[in-house]
This record gives C-alpha cells, sequence and structure tokens, in this order.
C-alpha cells in the first residue's frame, strides 16, 4: 500500500513537470536564446552525443514540423517507435513480441549509439546532415 | 532459456529507461545502463540468475542516475535563466 501511493505521487509529479515541459518546448525554440541547457558534453568536449538536438527536436516535433525534427537527431523516431511497440505489446494493446525483449537488443542498440555518435561527429558528407 | 524450466523469469533488464536516458540525454550513463542491460540478457541465457539480478539492478540504477542528473540540472537552468529570459522579455520585448 505504501510504495503504491508513492508510486502513485512519483506518476502525479512527473506528469505535471512534463506537462510543463511540453508547454515551454512548445513555446519557445531552443535554437535561438539561451533559456534551455546545452548539451554539457558539447559545450565542454565540442563532441556531438547521441542527445544532442533532442530539444530542438522536440520543439519542432510538437509544431509537426517532421522533417526538421529528424535532421536535428535522427535516433529520435527509432528509440519512440521501439519504446511504443513495447509498451503497446507489453500492456495487451498489440500482439507479438517486443523488440526490445530479444537476447541481442542492448548490444545491437549500443552499437547504433556509438555508431552514431562517432558518424555524427564527421564533418563531411554525407555524415555532415547526421550533425544535430 | 528453454533448457533451465525451473529458472524464474528474467529479470527486468530496464532497457526502456536505458534508451530514454541516451537519446534524451546524458550520454554515458545511458551507455552504462545499455551495458548492464546487455549483461542481464547474457547471464540469464548462461543460467547465472543472481548475477543477471545484480545486472539489473545496475541498469536500473544507472540509468536513473542519469536521468535524476539531468532533470536536476534542467529545472535548476530553467529556474535560472527562464526567469532571467522572462523578466528580459518583459522589459525589452524582443530578445
Amino acid at each position: 500500500m505504501e510504495a503504491t501511493t508513492k508510486k502513485k505521487y512519483l506518476v502525479i509529479i512527473l506528469g505535471v513537470l512534463s506537462f510543463l515541459a511540453i508547454l515551454l518546448y512548445f513555446s519557445f525554440n531552443p535554437e535561438n536564446g539561451l533559456l534551455f541547457p546545452k548539451c554539457p558534453f558539447y559545450n565542454y568536449a565540442g563532441i556531438y552525443c547521441s542527445g544532442c538536438g533532442t530539444q530542438r527536436a522536440i520543439h519542432d516535433l510538437l509544431h509537426l514540423r517532421f522533417l526538421e525534427a529528424f535532421s536535428h537527431n535522427v535516433l529520435l523516431f527509432p528509440s519512440v517507435f521501439v519504446i511504443l511497440q513495447h509498451l503497446t505489446v507489453k500492456s495487451g494493446i498489440v500482439k507479438g513480441r517486443s523488440l526490445l525483449s530479444y537476447r541481442y537488443t542492448p548490444m545491437v542498440i549500443l552499437i547504433i549509439v556509438l555508431l552514431f555518435m562517432l558518424l555524427r561527429n564527421l564533418r563531411f558528407y554525407p555524415f555532415e546532415y547526421l550533425a544535430p | 532459456m528453454e533448457n533451465n524450466s525451473n529458472m524464474p523469469p528474467k529479470p527486468n533488464n530496464h532497457l526502456v529507461l536505458a534508451i530514454l536516458s541516451t537519446v534524451f540525454c546524458c550520454l554515458a550513463t545511458g551507455i552504462a545502463s545499455i551495458i548492464y542491460a546487455s549483461k542481464v540478457n547474457e547471464a540469464y541465457a548462461r543460467g547465472e540468475y543472481e548475477e543477471a539480478q545484480i545486472a539489473s539492478k545496475n541498469a536500473k540504477m544507472w540509468a536513473l542516475i542519469g536521468a535524476g542528473i539531468a532533470l536536476v540540472v534542467w529545472i535548476v537552468y530553467i529556474a535560472i535563466f527562464g526567469f532571467a529570459f522572462l523578466g528580459a522579455m518583459a522589459n525589452g520585448g524582443n530578445y
């Protein structure tokens, strides 16, 4: 009983926070202005990481500019798809097997993330399109 | 998996948290979490249930550390710069 009420509060707090965050990301473009934090990894090391561009992508996504969102972070779409597929299968909405339940999925994801990070830091054609 | 009919179910490898952590914020902790998720699967496939459980705990821990740090940094940043930003907007009109 105690644990479930704790979980309830956590869900409520996270829900309110994400609603505020969505409102914020809808109203302001992270591309101009200082409102949103920059990736510390990029700030100090000058390297684009796998999460760079996600804030801009979220802003574009909320304005239904899918192509721009895609250009800011290519990995956002596949990761959202995979997570949605996992959640729908787990909750019984969709039949089938979760893509995340296979034995080698974590390794494949690790390789994709590391490759993505390497390639998006190459500043020449065609990899420059992967940069945020 | 099939040859161990008396094995308990596989511990959660928290891969969803790991992906969220990696793509939405924190590279280092996200990758640590993905590696532990992989360890959960491998240990379980080898039949080492205890080890899989430990790896599961680590996967969750690293994903949550990343998310927690990101959340705190984000809130503090928005709190500091957000108010300055809103103030500038209220004063100047354009920023």
